[in-house]
C-alpha cells in the first residue's frame, strides 16, 4: 500500500509545526522526492522511530550537527554535547511521528526513538523499500524527514 | 449559553400569598375592632349621659320634700308629692344603684372600665354613701301610706300620730337634704364629667388604634401591590428570557442540548438538532443512542469516555479540549434508497456548574460538512489506477518493441522528474524552473502514451500535467506545493511497475500456452561483437584508461554553495512526440515468441542493448543526425545493476546526441564519418567490481566553456572557476542545475540528467570518471562495486 | 500564595530542561525530574510534588501507568500530560487514570505557561 498525499501531508505538517512551535522559527519544505533504490543519505544525527501496528515501517529525521546546534540554542539549551544532540534528534523524530497519530490513529504505534550518529551509519530503511524524502530548510540548514511505510 | 430558570419560583409567590393572608387577617381584625370600639364608645357616652341626667334630682327631691312639708302644715293632700319623691328616689336608685359595685361586679348597665378609674371610683363611693344616707331619711316618707290627719271637733283637722311622724321625717329629710343636696349634685356632676372624660379618652384611644390599624393595612396593601408588581415584572422578564431562549433554540444553526450524568439528553434543545441528526425523537434518548450507527462503535466508545471525563472533578475542562474525539467527526446517515450520506459534525462540550457541582454538560453541534468538503476540494481527488483489465487490454494492442522502448524511456523520464524534484531549491524562481522541467518530461511521457494508445498512462500523465499547470498559474510556488506532484509521481512509478509485472505475467502465460520452454535468461547470451569499436584503437584505449584512473571523480553530495539553476527557458510546446505507427492487428497474442521474450526482458529490467539502440536512432532521426551504436557486454550486467545501468546508458545516449554528436555536415567538415559513433560497454570483473563505459566521438567538452557555464549558472564564482583544475572542472557537469545546452528539450533535459547519473552511481556506491578531448570524444567510465554474488564467488 | 512543587517526567533530557526553563508560572518551584515511570514514582515518594508534567512514550514504565501510580499515592496531585501522541484515545486513557489535562508536543513557551496556569486555576476552583 503506497502512501497517499494526505498521509504524506501529515508528516510535512508535523515537521513544519515542530519548527514553528518548538523553535519559534518556521521551516520551509523543499519538494519531496522518492528514493527507489538504496537508501537516502544520512546526516550526522538521525532519530529513528519504528512504526508498528496498522502501518509498518520507519520514520526518521536526519540532521547535521550545525543545525542541531542552532536548534538547541533556540530551545534555550547551552550544553552542546553529543548526548544532547542525540537526545534532540530523537525527540524531533518522536514528536513528528507522535503527531502523525492524530491522523493515523492509535493503531499507528510508535517506538521510543533510536538514534544513529555519524553519516556512515547503516541505513535504517530496508533495501528494497521506496522512501519519501521531505527536505527541510531551516535557517541556512537542511535536514530531511524520511518516511518509509509498508 | 446560560440556562435560565424558566419555571416561576415558589419562593416569590409564597411570600406574596402569605402577605395577602396577613393583610386579610389584619383587615378582619380591624373591622372587628372597629365595630367593638364603636359599640363601646356609644355605651360609654350613654352611661355618662345617664349619670348627668341625675344631676338635678337631689335638688328636686329637696324641693318636693319642702312642698310636702308645707302641704302637711296646711293639711293639704300629700299623695302626689310622696309619689313624686318616690319616683325621683327610684330614678336615682336606678341610676346610682345600677352602677355596679366594683366588688360584686354584677351585670353592668354601664361599662365597668369606665368607673374603674380611681377618681371615678372614689366619687362613686362617696356619692353612694351620701345618697344612701339621704335615701335612709327619705325612706319613711316614701313608705308613708297612713292618713296624716285626724278630724277633731275642737281643733278641726289635726295631725295624727302618723302625721306627726311624717312631719318629723320630713323635717329630718329636709335638714339633711338642704345640708347635702349641693354635695350630692356636685358628686354626680363630677362623676358624669369623669365618665364623659373617660369615655372621651377611650374614644380617642380607639380612634388611634383604628388609625394605626388602617395604616398597617394600607402599608400591607402597598407592600402587597409592590410585590405583585415586581412579581409580574419578573414574570415578564422570565417570559421574555424564555421567549429569547426559545427563539435562540429555534433559530440557532447550532445543535444544542444538555446531557446529564447518565448521558441522557435533556428537554431543552435547539431545533437545528433535528436537522443535523435527521430525527425528531430526542426524548429519553442518551448520547450513545444519538450517535449509534452514525459513527464507528470505537469512536462512540471513545466519545462517551471523553464526555464521562467531564464529570470527574480531577480533569480540567480546558486542558482536554484538544483531545475531544468529536471535534470533527465523520457521520454516516442512511439516505433513501439504501444510500449512505456522509456528513461532518463538530461537537463541543462544556460543563454546566450549578450548586458547586458539575450538573450537566452543554453539547453544541455544528455541521461542518461544507468546511471539510472545501478542504477536500483543495486536496484534489486521487486518481486511482485504472482497472487492471483495462490496462491489460491496452497492453495487448501495443507493439511489444514500442512498448518496451516506451517503458524504458518513461522510466528515465520519471527518474528525471524525481531528480528535478530533488534539486535543492529555496527560491521562487528555482521552484518555477522545476515546474518547467517536470512539465517537459511528463509531457513527453504523455505524448508517447497517447501515441501508443496507453490510455491509463496517458490519463495519469495528464493529471500530472494539470497539476503542474495549476501550480504554474499560482502567484507563488513553494516546496509544499510539490506535495501532490511527488504523490502523483509515486502513482506513475507504481503504475509502470504494475505494467511491467503484467507484461511479465502475460509473457509467461503466452509461453506456457504455446508450449515453448521459457527463453534463456540474460546470463548465457552469446557475446555481441566487441572488437569493432570505432574511432579508438586498443592502444589509445589503454592509455586513456590509465589516465582515467587518476580522474575518478567520486560523486559528492552537493557542495557548500547552493546552486540556483537558471530559470529555464523555452515554454513547453504542445508537440506530441512522434510515435512510430504500429500496424493494426499486430497484437501481442499473435506475436512470435521473440517478441514475447523481448517483453519479458523489458519487464525484468529489459534488453538494454536494443533499448538504447532504438532510442539513439529515434532521437537521431528527430534531430536529423546519424548515429551508430556499438554495445558490448550488456547482457552480462548483473540483475541488480540492470535497471540503473540502463537508466544511465539512456541518459548518456541522450546527452551524446543532444550535446556531443554533430550534424552530418559539421562532421564532414571535420573529416569525421557522417554517422556519429557511440560505444556502450559493460565489463564484469567479478570481485573487482564492474566497469561501464559510454563514449561518443562528438564535440567533447571544452574546459573553458564548462567553467563559463558554471559561472553563468552561479554554480561557482569566477574566482573559484579560475582555480579549478581540469578534473574539477569536468566534475562541474555533475552539479545539479548544470546544462550546457542553451535550450532545454525533452531529449537532453536541463542539467539534471548528469545529476541523475551521479545520484544513481552514488546510491550504488560507485565512482564516475570523465575523459575528453575537445572536438574529438567524450568518455564516461563508471565503476560499480562487486555484487553480492560476485563477492560470494 | 504558597509555592507548589513541580516534578517533570520525560525521557528526553532536552525536553525536561525545556519545560523547566520555559514555563512562567511563578507559583511553581521545580524540585526534580525523572526519565521514566519508575524513576518518577520513586522521586514522587521522596519529594511529594504538587504538580507533575508527564510524557507518555517512555522506556520501562510509560506515562499512563505512571499517572495511575502517582494518583494512588496522592489523589490531589495535579498532572499535566505533555506528549506528542496526538491520538485522542490514548490521551483520554491518561485522563481516565487521573491526569488533569493534556498538552501536545511541540508547544510554545506560552502554550506551556497557559496550560500550567489553567491546571493550577482549575485546582483552586
Amino acid at each position: 500500500m503506497s502512501m497517499t498525499r494526505v498521509e504524506l501531508e501529515t508528516f510535512v505538517q508535523g515537521t513544519t509545526h515542530y519548527f514553528v512551535t518548538a523553535a519559534n522559527q518556521a521551516a520551509t519544505v523543499g519538494s519531496p522526492y522518492l528514493v527507489n533504490e538504496g537508501s537516502p543519505a544520512l546526516l550526522e544525527y538521525t532519530g529513528v522511530i519504528t512504526i508498528a501496528g496498522k502501518r509498518k515501517g520507519i520514520v526518521y529525521f536526519t540532521a547535521s550537527r550545525p543545525m542541531l546546534t542552532v536548534l538547541l540554542m533556540r530551545l534555550g539549551e547551552t550544553d552542546m554535547t553529543h548526548e544532547n544532540m542525540a537526545d534532540l534528534v530523537g525527540e524531533v523524530a518522536n514528536q513528528i511521528s507522535g503527531n502523525a497519530r492524530r491522523d493515523f490513529g492509535r493503531e499507528f504505534m510508535i517506538s521510543v526513538p533510536r538514534v544513529l550518529s555519524g553519516a556512515q551509519s547503516e541505513s535504517p530503511t530496508p533495501a528494497d523499500a521506496r522512501s519519501f524524502v521531505i527536505p527541510i530548510n531551516w535557517r541556512s540548514h537542511s535536514a530531511q524527514l524520511v518516511v518509509c511505510l509498508d | 449559553m446560560r440556562n435560565p430558570e424558566l419555571k416561576p419560583g415558589s419562593g416569590g409567590y409564597g411570600a406574596l400569598t402569605a402577605l395577602l393572608v396577613v393583610l386579610l387577617l389584619c383587615m378582619g381584625a380591624l373591622a372587628g375592632l372597629n365595630s367593638m370600639f364603636t359599640q363601646r364608645a356609644v355605651q360609654d357616652m350613654g352611661g355618662a349621659a345617664d349619670i348627668a341626667r341625675q344631676h338635678a334630682q337631689p335638688r328636686a327631691i329637696v324641693a318636693t320634700t319642702r312642698v310636702l312639708r308645707s302641704n302637711l302644715g296646711a293639711r293639704r293632700f300629700l299623695g302626689r308629692s310622696i309619689k313624686d319623691i318616690d319616683a325621683m328616689v327610684g330614678g336615682m336608685d336606678a341610676a346610682l344603684l345600677a352602677l355596679p359595685d366594683p366588688a360584686t361586679s354584677s351585670a353592668p348597665r354601664f361599662n365597668i372600665p369606665l368607673l374603674r378609674s380611681p377618681v371615678n371610683h372614689q366619687t362613686l363611693q362617696e356619692l353612694r354613701q351620701l345618697w344612701s344616707e339621704f335615701h335612709h331619711y327619705l325612706d319613711p316618707i316614701r313608705a308613708f301610706e297612713a292618713d296624716p290627719y285626724i278630724e277633731t271637733a275642737e281643733q278641726g283637722t289635726q295631725l295624727s300620730a302618723a302625721g306627726l311622724a311624717l312631719q318629723r321625717a320630713l323635717d329630718e329629710a329636709l335638714r339633711f337634704g338642704q345640708a347635702n343636696q349641693q354635695q350630692i349634685s356636685t358628686l354626680i356632676g363630677e362623676l358624669s364629667t369623669g365618665a364623659a372624660n373617660t369615655a372621651q379618652t377611650r374614644a380617642a384611644m380607639l380612634r388611634q388604634w383604628l388609625v394605626i390599624g388602617l395604616g398597617a393595612c394600607a402599608l400591607l396593601l402597598i407592600i402587597t401591590l409592590l410585590l405583585i408588581w415586581s412579581a409580574s415584572r419578573r414574570e415578564q422578564a422570565l417570559a421574555r428570557a424564555k421567549q429569547q431562549s426559545d427563539d435562540i433554540l429555534r433559530t440557532v444553526n447550532q445543535g444544542l442540548f444538555l446531557l446529564d450524568e447518565r448521558l441522557q439528553i435533556g428537554s431543552e434543545r435547539s431545533e437545528a438538532l433535528q436537522e443535523i441528526f435527521r430525527r425528531r425523537d430526542f426524548d429519553k434518548l442518551d448520547f450513545q443512542g444519538l450517535l449509534r450507527g452514525l459513527v464507528p462503535e470505537k469512536t462512540l466508545e471513545t466519545a462517551a469516555e471523553y464526555v464521562t471525563l467531564l464529570w470527574g472533578e480531577r480533569v480540567n475542562e480546558k486542558l482536554i479540549k484538544s483531545i475531544n474525539p468529536l471535534s470533527e467527526v465523520e457521520v454516516h446517515f442512511e439516505a433513501p434508497g439504501g444510500k449512505v450520506d456522509t456528513q461532518y459534525l463538530e461537537f463541543d462540550f462544556n460543563r454546566v456548574r450549578s450548586g458547586g457541582q458539575f450538573s450537566r454538560v452543554l453539547v453544541s453541534v455544528n455541521d461542518v460538512t461544507r468546511r471539510v468538503e472545501l478542504a477536500r476540494e483543495l486536496h484534489e481527488s486521487q486518481e486511482k489506477a485504472q482497472a487492471q483489465l483495462d490496462l491489460l487490454l491496452h497492453i495487448l494492442h501495443v507493439d511489444p518493441q514500442l512498448l518496451t522502448a516506451f517503458l524504458e524511456e518513461s522510466a528515465v523520464s520519471l527518474k528525471m522528474v524525481n531528480a528535478i524534484l530533488k534539486e535543492p531549491a529555496r527560491e521562487e524562481s528555482a521552484f518555477r524552473a522545476k515546474l518547467d522541467g517536470i512539465f517537459r518530461q511528463i509531457h513527453s511521457v504523455k505524448g508517447e502514451a497517447a501515441a501508443l494508445g496507453l490510455k491509463s498512462v496517458e490519463q495519469h500523465a495528464h493529471g500530472f500535467e494539470e497539476a503542474l499547470v495549476e501550480l504554474r498559474n499560482r502567484p507563488t510556488v513553494g516546496g509544499n506545493d510539490f506535495l501532490p506532484l511527488v504523490v502523483k509521481l509515486d502513482d506513475l512509478f507504481a503504475h509502470f511497475s504494475q505494467m511491467r509485472e503484467m507484461i511479465s505475467r502475460l509473457a509467461d502465460l503466452r509461453t506456457a500456452m504455446s508450449g515453448l520452454p521459457p527463453a534463456a535468461t540474460d546470463l548465457n547470451f552469446a557475446a555481441s561483437p566487441e572488437a569493432t569499436t570505432p574511432s579508438l584503437t586498443a592502444e589509445e584505449e589503454r592509455a586513456q584508461s590509465q589516465q582515467d584512473e587518476q580522474e575518478w571523480i567520486a560523486p559528492q553530495p552537493e557542495s557548500a554553495s547552493e546552486p540556483e539553476p537558471a530559470s529555464a527557458s523555452a515554454p513547453a510546446e504542445e508537440e506530441p512526440a512522434q510515435a512510430p505507427a504500429s500496424s493494426a492487428g499486430d497484437t501481442l497474442v499473435q506475436r512470435p515468441p521473440e517478441a514475447l521474450e523481448q517483453l519479458r526482458q523489458s519487464a525484468a529490467g529489459g534488453d538494454i542493448e536494443s533499448a538504447i539502440t532504438q532510442l539513439a536512432q529515434r532521437i537521431a532521426r528527430k534531430q536529423s543526425k546519424k548515429v551508430e551504436v556499438n554495445c558490448s557486454g550488456l547482457e552480462r550486467v548483473p540483475s541488480r545493476y540492470r535497471r540503473p545501468i540502463k537508466d544511465i546508458a539512456i541518459q548518456m545516449v541522450r546527452n551524446s546526441l543532444a550535446h556531443g554528436i554533430e550534424m552530418p555536415q559539421e562532421r564532414a567538415q571535420q573529416n569525421k564519418s557522417a554517422a556519429g559513433a557511440i560505444v556502450v560497454r559493460f565489463e564484469n570483473h567479478g570481485s573487482g567490481g564492474c566497469e561501464f563505459v559510454c563514449q561518443d566521438d562528438g564535440r567533447g567538452l571544452s574546459i573553458e566553456q564548462l567553467k563559463q557555464t558554471a559561472v553563468a549558472r552561479n554554480l561557482v564564482s569566477a574566482e573559484q572557476a579560475a582555480t579549478l583544475d581540469e578534473r574539477r572542472a569536468l566534475a562541474l557537469i555533475f552539479m545539479a542545475g548544470f546544462s550546457t545546452q542553451e535550450q532545454a528539450d525533452e531529449d537532453s533535459g536541463r542539467g539534471v540528467g548528469m545529476d541523475l547519473v551521479r545520484t544513481t552511481v552514488q546510491e550504488l556506491g560507485g565512482k564516475i570518471g570523465i575523459s575528453t578531448a575537445a572536438g574529438k570524444f567524450l568518455r564516461f567510465r563508471i565503476w560499480l562495486p562487486p555484487t553480492a554474488e560476485a563477492q560470494a564467488a | 500564595m504558597t509555592a507548589l512543587k513541580l516534578m517533570i517526567v520525560d525521557d528526553s533530557n532536552i525536553m525536561r530542561r525545556k519545560i523547566e526553563r520555559s514555563h512562567q508560572c511563578a507559583r511553581l518551584q521545580f524540585i526534580g525530574a525523572a526519565g521514566n515511570g519508575h524513576q518518577a514514582v520513586e522521586l514522587f515518594r521522596r519529594t511529594a510534588p504538587d504538580v507533575v508534567t508527564m510524557d507518555i512514550t517512555m522506556p520501562e514504565m510509560d506515562g499512563i501507568e505512571c499517572v495511575k501510580a502517582l494518583v494512588a499515592l496522592n489523589p490531589d496531585v495535579l498532572i499535566l500530560i505533555i506528549s506528542a501522541l496526538a491520538d485522542k484515545a490514548t490521551a483520554i486513557e491518561a485522563m481516565k487514570q487521573g491526569a488533569n489535562g493534556f498538552l501536545c508536543k511541540p508547544f510554545t513557551d506560552r502554550q506551556l505557561t497557559e496550560a500550567l496556569d489553567e491546571l493550577l486555576r482549575g485546582a483552586t476552583q
